[in-house]
């Protein structure tokens, strides 16, 4: 139970950002955490905690843009307009948001970021590569000075 | 904006534009109800099955975590008192933090009671066993006793444990029962008794005992029960319900109530005594020999048990006719494995030899033979026999499957359902389970969509109307498929291989069947 209390809000923080509304982000914080008591079970040590905990997490936004896959292109024309950085970084593809997000906003490694999203380091440092790079284009056409 | 972000660009930008978000108090009140409803139910899975397959790393990884902050050396009860002391500042939790607690503290202290607990989905009982452990229930209990095969009982949201062939265990009010390939016999009180078919579940309502006063109410959700009530006070009830109907037996009575797996319609048939039917408001007193089907908007009509088909022998109550055989029988489904193509060696065309041209004698007058032209033969071409392509055998690697237990195919269900298969290999050590629905025509590997997170056991439970309300629009009530999929435990995107499946589900709002049971049981 500690181990919950103390890992809501850096999951929420998280998940704020990874997801496009509030809303969604406290229905997949409930998502989570009821993941990590199911999948506590089956946690070997393995991977660092943080890592296995943002797993789940990354598990439930990836889940999240699956299902809406189908809303996705009406989301992105929302977000288009005014709403500043935040609404930018939802104009990236899923992948390259979580990838910046886990790295920038909450500071983790790379290698911990590869852990998190079941890629190699390699493919971890590519993706944000390619995510810095898409959120510089996408900042350039809303507008947004860096 | 033309230079390249560099990282420390990159990170400004979220510092400078990502500031901390704080968590609704109301948010962390639902997030801890939703936790603790979780502990209730995974622990206590897992301390009926030992489902932590090394359950000592898995404490080993929860003091890990809890050690994250260095702290003094405590007592244990000092340090329960700090790790459950959070729930009690939850206004209403208090009771619900207590159980919490004591699940939380059965989980802890069990490897060091309980045997390792072997695989997950073991605990069949040995022949004659009573093997499944009372949890914090109360009340009367039913006796539950399983010839071939195996049952599974489920209770508040779990399952229970299986019984295997001649084992048995306690039914209490709220539990279920499901037979897979087994049959059970359910013992109420004296002189009352439920033969469950093979393929059943059942989950017992209510059971009571007041002075001479009893009152058992059993719900059939699928499958075949034929009941025996030798004994009961007049004051007594003994009622057997369904999706659509309910039956009231009186003393003497013997009967079969039957419920596809569709649930929407019922079979009643009376072999002795009287039992009363009704549905949709109307009632119907069916007396032995007589049988009816109850259709939700059709009226009830009794009518012979019909001879040629089912019979006095197809009705009749005893336990030696329960068919004792497996019924599961798997449906062969289509798999995806994929199986590289094995190319046929071809002969070589075999070129026939043309028809030559043969001149036919005409008949003269002159009986004096004529002489005619005798053809040379034409050499025909007859092809040179050339090496043909002959593949190498490659290997083909064992397609892996699954075998569907339950639910059958067409039923249909809207709230809590066990989903449950049968593989026929062993599971890598990054590989899982993920239990889909997809719907007719969608390619289940890429279009499926999973009901629950990947798991290495081969059942779940699925409370679909929750998940209804978090998937939105992805699950919707109506026709589904369900199957198995193996993905990468480590990285649940990757989907390796459909392992096959194919049944068909119809997800429903839920069903309103006019019972009040104590929950699913499930």
């Amino acid at each position: 139970m500690q181990l919950l209390q103390e890992w809501q809000e850096p999951l929420y923080q998280y998940l704020c950002y990874a997801l496009p509304d509030d809303e969604q982000a406290q229905q997949a914080l409930g998502d989570t955490m009821e993941a990590i008591i199911r999948s506590l079970p089956q946690y070997d040590g393995d991977v660092p905690l943080p890592s296995f905990l943002y797993s789940l997490a990354a598990q439930r936004v990836a889940f999240y843009y699956r299902k809406r896959k189908t809303n996705q292109h009406r989301r992105r024309r929302n977000v288009s307009g005014p709403g500043g950085f935040r609404a930018v970084l939802h104009m990236l593809p899923q992948r390259y948001r979580q990838a910046l997000l886990l790295r920038y906003h909450l500071g983790l490694s790379v290698t911990e970021v590869a852990q998190i999203l079941g890629k190699s380091p390699q493919e971890t440092e590519m993706l944000l590569a390619q995510g810095g790079r898409q959120l510089q284009d996408a900042m350039g056409s809303a507008g947004l000075q860096s | 904006m033309s230079d390249q972000f560099s990282e420390q660009d990159i990170q400004n930008l979220f510092q400078q534009h990502l500031p901390p978000v704080d968590l609704p108090p109301d948010l962390a009140n639902a997030v801890r109800m939703r936790v603790m409803d979780e502990v209730a139910m995974t622990f206590k899975a897992e301390e009926v099955f030992g489902q932590a397959k090394q359950p000592s790393s898995v404490l080993d990884s929860r003091r890990r975590t809890v050690q994250r902050t260095p702290a003094p050396r405590r007592s244990f009860v000092d340090a329960m008192n700090e790790r459950f002391g959070w729930w009690r500042f939850a206004t209403g939790l208090a009771l619900a933090g207590a159980t919490a607690a004591v699940v939380l503290l059965l989980v802890l202290a069990l490897p060091g009671i309980l045997p390792d607990g072997g695989s997950e989905t073991t605990g069949t009982a040995g022949p004659g066993a009573a093997v499944l452990p009372v949890e914090s229930v109360s009340g009367e209990a039913a006796q539950v006793t399983v010839e071939g095969g195996t049952a599974t009982i489920l209770r508040a949201g779990a399952v229970l444990g299986d019984i295997g062939p001649g084992g048995s265990a306690e039914l209490y009010p709220g539990d279920g029962l499901v037979t897979l390939s087994g049959n059970a016999i359910i013992d109420y009180f004296d002189g009352q008794r439920t033969y469950l078919g093979a393929d059943s579940r059942v989950e017992l309502l209510v059971l009571t005992q007041n002075g001479e006063t009893t009152n058992t109410s059993l719900m059939l959700h699928f499958g075949e029960a034929r009941n025996e009530v030798n004994a009961l006070s007049p004051s007594s009830r003994f009622e057997i319900k369904t999706p659509v109907a309910v039956a009231r037996a009186s003393a003497g009575a013997a009967f079969t109530v039957s419920v596809p797996p569709s649930k929407d319609q019922t079979q009643f048939q009376v072999t002795a005594g009287v039992i009363d039917v009704e549905m949709d408001g109307g009632a119907l007193t069916l007396a032995a020999g007589r049988q009816l089907t109850a259709v939700p908007g059709q009226p009830l009509m009794a009518q012979a048990i019909d001879q040629g088909e089912s019979g006095d022998q197809a009705v009749a109550i005893a336990p030696t006719e329960t068919p004792v055989t497996e019924v599961l029988t798997p449906t062969p489904v289509p798999t995806y494995t994929s199986v590289p193509p094995t190319e046929a060696p071809t002969e070589p065309p075999t070129v026939e030899p043309a028809a030559t041209n043969t001149a036919v004698p005409t008949a003269t007058d002159t009986p004096a033979p004529t002489a005619t032209n005798t053809p040379t033969p034409t050499a025909t071409h007859t092809p040179t026999p050339r090496p043909t392509f002959t593949p190498t055998p490659t290997d083909t690697p064992e397609p892996r499957t699954v075998r569907l237990i339950v639910p059958h195919n067409g039923v249909s269900g809207g709230e809590e359902e066990l989903f449950q298969w049968e593989p026929d290999f062993q599971l890598g050590d990054d590989e899982a389970y993920e239990l889909i629905f997809w719907k007719p025509g969608q390619d289940p590997l890429t279009q499926g969509f999973g009901l629950a997170l990947p798991t290495t056991q081969t059942r779940l439970i699925v409370d679909l109307q929750a998940l209804d309300n978090r998937l939105g629009g992805l699950l919707d009530p109506g026709e589904y498929l369900w199957g198995v999929r193996l993905v990468r435990k480590s990285n649940p995107d990757e989907r390796i291989e459909f392992l096959g499946g194919s049944r068909r589900f119809t997800y429903t709002t839920a069903i309103t069947d006019g019972n009040s049971g104590p929950g699913s049981g499930e």
